[in-house]
């Protein structure tokens, strides 16, 4: 295996001492512009790449952030991710991706492993996507580490603990007023497990809607993934006797790409037989419009 | 499809995220207790917006 360059590497090409490479790398002051700019050349002519992992340890510059997902092909955790960047750039700091549900199935085992790798990393913080356990919170909480929940509520006693959450039940009340102008009384919610908190409130703002505008709702619980939507939603559809609803509403977007590609498979045209209506923005196959 | 603008959402968590992590380095250059500081603008509720969009059959 080929050595790696090192610090001293780059002292040694450079003429300059380990001491004041180091500052120019890490943009510290007391080094000329011109020896700057030398120290970064050399450092990458060499390939040297620093070791911010030993620099946090010396500075406690906490400059690392762990984003944590649950199921990532979820577009929604793309823009996400666009905006978290975009805003710790300008505070010279970077984000990680942890999955707890890679594969759309969570496990506890998985939420109390990745928590303890972010503290022995000492992560600066961290934004979570799903509801941690209490006992995650509080671990994170002993370590000094902030938590900033998104599209999930913090778990129940940790209520201080900061979150950008979205009116599902306002939202589910806009989808049912415009279902209901369309006429469509008998609704479907493709749902993902209650482990992600916005399930309840979706659900709930569902059952309103439907009262309120005198449709039927049922509830069909899939994992959070489209192979699993697709599979859950097929075998509902094979029961004998079982009819087409007239919409289907998708808990997010894997799952209304399952539920799609159910419809395709059996010719069932889309809005005509049955409308389609899912939870999360994305831009959608490009054969539809906006209106 | 509802449209709850999750790019505008991370740019509000990260914000609020490096807000505290600030506060902390702060307090920890002058000496005082890092744990984070949680205050009640902390937590925000979005709207989400219905955007319709039609097949156009292909």
């Amino acid at each position: 295996m080929t050595k790696k360059p090192t610090l001293r590497d780059v002292s040694r090409a450079t003429g300059l001492s380990v001491y004041t490479v180091s500052r120019a790398l890490s943009n510290r002051d007391g080094v000329s512009t011109a020896s700057r700019e030398r120290v970064l050349k050399a450092a990458r002519d060499l390939g040297y790449v620093p070791n911010r992992a030993a620099q946090e340890l010396r500075r406690n510059t906490r400059s690392s952030v762990a984003v944590i997902t649950a199921s990532t092909s979820n577009y929604y955790y793309l823009d996400l991710m666009t905006g978290i960047q975009r805003t710790l750039r300008h505070s010279d700091r970077a984000a990680i991706v942890a999955d707890v549900a890679a594969e759309g199935v969570y496990t506890r085992a998985v939420e109390d492993s990745l928590v303890h790798d972010l503290i022995q990393s000492r992560t600066a913080g961290v934004i979570a996507t799903l509801t941690l356990s209490r006992r995650s919170i509080q671990l994170l909480e002993k370590w000094d580490i902030p938590v900033v929940f998104v599209d999930s509520a913090p778990p129940e006693g940790a209520d201080r603990v900061p979150s950008i959450t979205t009116d599902n039940i306002g939202a589910s009340m806009k989808v049912g007023a415009h279902l209901a102008g369309h006429g469509y009384t008998d609704w479907l919610f493709l749902a993902y497990p209650a482990r992600w908190s916005t399930r309840a409130q979706c659900e709930r703002g569902l059952c309103e809607a439907a009262s309120a505008y005198g449709a039927t709702l049922e509830v069909l619980e899939s994992e959070n993934d489209t192979a699993s939507a697709y599979g859950t939603l097929s075998r509902y559809l094979d029961t004998p006797g079982r009819a087409l609803p007239r919409v289907i509403i998708a808990g997010n977007n894997p799952m209304v790409h399952g539920a799609l590609r159910v419809l395709q498979d059996r010719a069932v045209k889309v809005p005509d037989e049955v409308a389609i209506v899912a939870f999360d923005d994305s831009p959608g196959p490009r054969c539809w419009t906006l209106h | 499809m509802l449209n709850e603008d999750s790019e505008t959402i991370g740019v509000l968590a990260a914000q609020i995220l490096t807000g505290i992590i600030d506060e902390q380095v702060e307090a920890e250059r002058l000496g005082k207790a890092t744990t984070p500081v949680y205050r009640p603008e902390h937590r925000q509720e979005m709207t989400a917006d219905l955007i319709i969009r039609k097949s156009c059959g292909c």
